[in-house]
């Protein structure tokens, strides 16, 4: 792995911060109780580490009350948890056309289950709403919630989360941040969007298996997993209090402290979507200029990574190949989100994922683009055939 | 502030809770304003909880509720420890004193 150049940071960061390390290997080698289950030292010491976790998580992200925050496994179970706890029989939901299955499979399965219905909202070639069009159209239709993936994991594209929350005031908005929490300012409190769902291991560079849910006061939604609290237990009925009604059964304490760790480093090491932004715009500029290579993603500088095809090359030839002879990682295929490469032309092949992150390099960047031209087998000098930019 | 300093001579009373979050909440609180507290285990002739309860001293009633105000920390009872067990003084806990 040390030869290797890792661009898969949207699938999942790496390496991470010293910071996480530390925090880990503390709560693995210190007695590490159960928090919230006893009254002895070491139970308080684990509380505390859950309460402040989560008091930094919600600072970082502009949320008042932190235990409107829930801890969970990663963004798929919170969304989860919102669409399965939030709809009703026949309510009527929009989304983007970029959404991940972790948004699409629940609704679908809604969709069967409980007859909701689920309108995909036009948008521009790479996936972008309009905020104005989508106002017009909430003028029209009411929606009881909106679905909004606020960075794509398949071409980086962002979508305008305040303008699409004024769009549709009437509406719940249930935000996938996967790929924005840690890269994006996000001030959900300032937003008034009502459910915000992310992992910890992606731009937050924290660990795998925990994440966290924002739920707005606003709604009393249904949880997902009942139990065990630690909080009234001479009752069979799950509590009402927040946050302990979405955390039944023992939390992922290890992941938590690896996730404090990672919350402890962004003061000095900042947000990530300039450096992302900055990364993803010098690999587009660079491949643009190689002949048969196209590209998913907008040269604007807005994108926080790159999605590009190769003609005549299926993505997974040319990932391999990249492995093997230049020892560059990134992701083929679909990106679990089949709706968006239906949107971008890439189906049933997908697309090449280049996701750059902390830790990456121009340096590296320039790597990729390099051997993808290798692979493609014919760089192109400055005034060689135009690349075509799909969409 | 709690333990590490001097324990109080006079009354204390008991602060509970509905859940763990509540209780660290009530400890940021009182840390800040630098408040004499102590969490112990929630008294099992009170509430059925595996939770904290946190005491205070009865002298710093005012502050304490003051504290527990911004941002806001759920109290769900208030106990004085008596011999024979917990008397409740939720209401007097809540009644501000006349200016």
């Amino acid at each position: 792995m040390s030869d290797a150049i890792y661009l898969d940071h949207a699938a999942t960061s790496w390496p991470k911060p010293p910071e996480v390390r530390e925090e880990t290997i503390r709560a693995l080698t210190d007695l590490t109780a159960n928090a919230g289950r006893s009254g002895h030292a070491p139970a308080v010491s684990s509380a505390r580490l859950v309460f402040e976790t989560r008091e930094a998580l919600a600072s970082l992200l502009g949320i008042a009350r932190s235990e409107s925050l829930v801890f969970t496994r990663g963004t798929t179970e919170g969304l989860n948890l919102v669409l399965s706890g939030f709809l009703r029989a026949g309510d009527r939901v929009a989304i983007t056309p970029m959404e991940h299955n972790s948004m699409m499979r629940p609704l679908e399965t809604l969709r069967r289950e409980r007859g909701i219905t689920v309108e995909v909202l036009p948008s521009d070639p790479f996936g972008r709403i309009d905020p104005e069009a989508a106002r017009r159209l909430g003028r029209d239709r009411k929606y009881a919630l909106v679905g909004i993936c606020h960075a794509s994991n398949v071409n980086g594209i962002v979508q305008d989360l305040a303008g699409l929350r004024d769009a549709f005031a009437d509406s719940a908005i249930l935000v996938d941040a996967a790929q924005s929490a840690g890269v994006l300012p996000i001030d959900v409190d300032a937003l008034g969007v009502d459910f915000l769902a992310f992992s910890a291991h992606k731009g937050l560079l924290g660990p795998t298996g925990v994440g966290a849910c924002f739920l707005s006061a606003r709604h009393e939604i249904d949880p997902l997993v009942r139990g065990g609290t630690g909080s009234r237990s001479d009752s069979t009925e799950h509590p009402d209090i927040r946050p302990d009604r979405y955390e039944a059964g023992t939390l992922n304490l290890h992941g938590i402290a690896g996730l404090s760790g990672a919350l402890r480093g962004i003061p000095s090491r900042g947000l990530l979507g300039e450096h992302k932004r900055r990364l993803v715009t010098r690999l587009l500029d660079r491949l643009a200029s190689i002949d048969r290579v196209r590209l998913h993603s907008p040269r604007d500088g807005t994108a926080l990574c790159a999605s590009i095809s190769v003609d005549g090359m299926p993505p997974e030839a040319v990932a391999l190949r990249l492995e093997r002879e230049h020892g560059i990682l990134v992701r083929p295929g679909l990106q679990c989100a089949p709706t968006a490469h239906r949107l971008l032309g890439t189906v049933p092949t997908g697309a090449i994922r280049v996701s750059p992150g902390w830790g990456n390099s121009d340096a590296d960047v320039d790597a990729a683009a390099q051997a993808i031209a290798d692979v493609v087998g014919s760089v192109e000098s400055g005034d060689g055939p135009a690349t075509r930019t799909d969409p | 502030m709690s333990r590490e300093t001097p324990e109080p001579a006079g009354p204390r009373w008991l602060l509970l809770f509905d859940s763990i979050h509540d209780v660290l909440a009530a400890e940021r609180n009182l840390k800040r304003d630098a408040l004499w507290h102590d969490l112990v285990p929630a008294p099992r002739d009170l509430t059925a909880d595996c939770g904290m309860a946190v005491l205070f001293e009865r002298a710093d009633l005012e502050r304490v509720r003051k504290a527990l105000a911004n941002p806001l920390v759920k109290v769900r009872s208030v106990h004085e420890p008596t011999e024979a067990g917990h008397r409740e003084v939720t209401s007097e806990f809540h009644r501000r004193e006349a200016p």
